[in-house]
């Protein structure tokens, strides 16, 4: 098993492109993430009626994050070349700034969130920081547009697995007529 | 500004370990490396969501630990998997890394309410 070594301005070229993937992914997400489980805490505490927090499904934002991500990389590794300089570029863009824009643990967390709480994840929101000054406090239940978490969890794993597929070989489609 | 300096040095920790890390995976074997980090990043994820210890700061969640785990790297090495012709493998990949990253997060999400 090859390790591939990185000297210090490879390692700048990745710390570059993760810092923009994951300033652009910050921008892109903000929303998704203060209503999936982001901004507040769980703290069931029913005294007064719950307010239903309408969302979709799918959050649409991580998705766009994560198919933007591997359409780039289908893209970049069409374009992969052999020299020093350009090697660099192509680290930052591939393994920084794809690598970073993309999130697994924002997908996973989602994902359980929707098999954990049946049938609705309910609590007491606090406030926190969100981009978006998204943060509604006191008890509520989400609402995935009538579709059980399960359901939606379902919904969204088979987007993104497909919606992945699709966006990687749209770059890779790209990439290769760009060369020819 | 503490805030911007946490984001911007947590996303390059986070952005770096996952590249060294993740670096050439073995040739048509399970890339565990990218598997276990993205399940330790779904972990830590659900554990300082649900945490009493108190607010998870953006720094944290969003740059740390999204820049760690990553879907495109993935989608990348079940490509090659493909291409290779190892199409059990790719099956076995993406499965697994669904399967664990969400009882992952699972996980994490429950043990942070009881911390």
């Amino acid at each position: 098993m090859t390790r591939a070594r990185f000297d210090r301005r490879d390692l700048a070229a990745i710390a570059l492109g993760g810092l923009l993937g994951a300033g652009l992914r910050w921008w892109i997400t903000d929303i998704d993430v203060a209503t999936n489980g982001g901004w507040f805490r769980y703290e069931p505490n029913s005294s007064a009626p719950a307010q239903a927090i309408k969302t979709s499904p799918i959050p649409w934002r991580t998705l766009a994050v994560n198919l933007l991500g591997t359409l780039l990389l289908g893209l970049a590794l069409t374009l992969r070349t052999g020299t020093t300089g350009s090697r660099r570029i192509w680290l930052a863009i591939a393994t920084g700034f794809c690598g970073s824009l993309t999130t697994f643990s924002t997908f996973a967390v989602e994902l359980a969130n929707r098999f954990r709480n049946e049938p609705f994840p309910s609590g007491h929101m606090t406030t926190g920081t969100s981009l978006s000054g998204f943060e509604p406090t006191g008890d509520y239940y989400i609402d995935y547009a009538g579709l059980t978490p399960g359901a939606s969890a379902i919904l969204y794993i088979v987007v993104s697995l497909a919606g992945g597929a699709l966006a990687f070989w749209l770059g890779r489609s790209i990439g290769k007529r760009v060369a020819a | 500004m503490m805030g911007v300096l946490a984001f911007v040095a947590l996303a390059v920790i986070g952005t770096l370990i996952r590249a060294v890390v993740t670096a050439s995976p073995a040739a048509g074997q399970i890339p565990w490396r990218t598997l276990g980090i993205n399940c330790i990043g779904a972990f830590a994820l659900g554990a300082v969501m649900t945490s009493q210890l108190g607010h998870a700061p953006v720094a944290v969640t969003v740059a740390g630990l999204g820049s760690l785990t990553t879907f495109s790297t993935v989608a990348g090495e079940t490509a090659a998997l493909l291409d290779d012709g190892h199409k059990r493998t790719a099956i076995l990949y993406v499965g697994l890394t669904l399967v664990v990253g969400v009882a992952s997060a699972w996980l994490g999400l429950s043990i942070g309410e009881r911390l």
